[in-house]
């Protein structure tokens, strides 16, 4: 089987999920505000979906661009991991090759892209042809989202007004992979509760959020 | 606009991480600890986010709760809030109108700004829209339906939805006949109660106007539209 028929036969539950959530980020985005074009806009400049989640998130409270793009920034620091993570494996290709793989690396391409190399293959199709369906699929999602999302009147009857804040719980439940993160999770949500409730800027809640994992680390030592 | 420069600057940012380490490499490695920081970032931003919302709105609950008033004071009348109210030197009155959506649409100095902050500001009641206060770094601190203000229980204002949307407040009226209570249907006039700077206030007093205005001079269409919400 050809590389890029693995990709989508190894990863289809994937894209089906990536799917669902474009289709969540959607809806969400229109009910914070944002048209159909700044939805879909998001997914294709950004493509890095819970960073996506929070920009809305901060943009419904207000937030200005510069807190925005910070917000992405940290959440999106992860990236330079991956990226050096898969660099062994890119070297032969061009420059601009380099910058499109670079485009389509998620947290999912990075996984199913390592898992591949690491059972031995070098060839980069699997990871390009998962990538690009994942962008494909998370696009698609979001338009459609967005569209059905516009038709919703009254959101609050639905319980769409406080989906953004059950998304971020869904995004560290799903995330959690040892004890310490739960532990900065905790300490992170519960000082930018207090922070918020004190009236603090959403900027100052993210950076509570950057400062807490450095108190946990600071702890263990 | 403001939206596009955040996905941009946000775009710019991601497309840096991915890309720095693919083209240009990284020297060295990185230490254990800055790993499992870098590692644990994203749950806690994430999380801080979460605990934002979540928690004021567990505190507007227990707010709601703590209005269920104590025997022997009186209905409508919450007097700590009130005092709160008075004690902000800078919270003044400003008029505002129940619009509805479509009317709104092809005045010059509403369509500025309805690309996007009347859109975040507009708050549905019944068919309409209170098209108010858009995108102004004020904070509404209560509405009321002109004439009754002395009992905002009755009204129904749900003090607990309030709402952070472009740093305004909107309170949504919990019942479509409060609304239609008011005066007449062409001007439901609203008393907000926030507080801003002067200069805001001012920008905000003449949106209002406008908005009014507005409605003045288009009473068919109001009517035509409420005439037909009613009979459909």
């Amino acid at each position: 089987m050809s590389p890029a028929r693995t990709a989508v036969a190894e990863g289809w539950p994937v894209l089906l999920t990536s799917a669902v959530v474009g289709i969540t980020f959607g809806v969400l985005a229109r009910q914070s505000g944002l048209s159909v074009i700044e939805a879909s806009g998001s997914s294709v400049i950004v493509f890095a979906g819970a960073s996506q989640f929070a920009a809305i998130g901060l943009l419904r409270e207000g937030a200005g661009a510069i807190e925005v793009a910070a917000s992405v920034l940290l959440i999106n620091l992860r990236h330079l991991l991956m990226a050096a993570s898969l660099r062994p494996y890119v070297t032969g290709t061009s420059v601009a090759q380099r910058l499109g793989l670079a485009y389509i690396l998620t947290d999912e391409a990075f996984a199913m892209g390592i898992g591949h190399f690491r059972r031995g293959h070098r060839d980069l199709l699997y990871y390009a042809t998962f990538g690009t369906l994942l962008w494909a699929c998370w696009n698609a999602g979001t338009l459609a989202g967005a569209i059905f999302g516009a038709g919703l009147e009254r959101p609050e009857r639905y319980g769409i007004d406080f989906a953004i804040t059950a998304t971020f719980l869904a995004i560290v439940a799903l995330g959690v992979r040892h004890r310490e993160d739960i532990v900065v999770a905790v300490i992170a949500g519960l000082v930018a509760g207090a922070l918020r409730l004190a009236g603090a800027t959403t900027l100052a809640v993210v950076i509570a959020g950057a400062v807490a994992p450095i108190v946990v680390l600071l702890a263990r030592r | 606009m403001t939206v596009w420069i955040a996905f941009a600057l946000g775009g710019v940012a991601t497309y840096a991480t991915r890309a720095l380490p693919l083209v240009v490499g990284v020297r060295g490695s990185l230490s254990p600890s800055l790993r499992r920081y870098l590692d644990a970032l994203p749950i806690a931003i994430i999380a801080a986010l979460a605990g934002a919302g979540a928690l004021p709105g567990a505190q507007r609950v227990v707010q709601a709760l703590a209005r269920l008033e104590p025997a022997g004071e009186q209905r409508g009348q919450r007097a700590p809030d009130r005092a709160r109210l008075e004690r902000r030197p800078e919270a003044r009155d400003v008029g505002a109108v129940l619009v509805h959506g479509d009317l709104a649409r092809g005045h010059a100095a509403l369509d500025e700004r309805r690309a996007r902050e009347l859109r975040l500001a507009e708050d549905h009641v019944g068919g309409r829209v209170l098209g108010l206060l858009v995108g102004e770094p004020a904070r509404v601190e209560r509405v009321a339906v002109a004439g009754r203000r002395g009992d905002p229980e009755d009204l129904a204002l749900a003090h607990d939805r309030v709402e952070g949307v472009s740093g305004v407040g909107v309170r949504r009226l919990a019942h479509r006949a409060d609304a239609e209570r008011g005066r007449g249907f062409v001007v439901v006039v609203e008393t907000i109660e926030m507080t801003a700077a002067a200069d805001v206030v001012e920008r905000l007093a003449a949106t209002v106007d406008e908005i009014r205005s507005l409605v003045a001079a288009h009473p068919e269409r109001l009517e035509r539209l409420l005439g037909r919400e009613r009979g459909g």
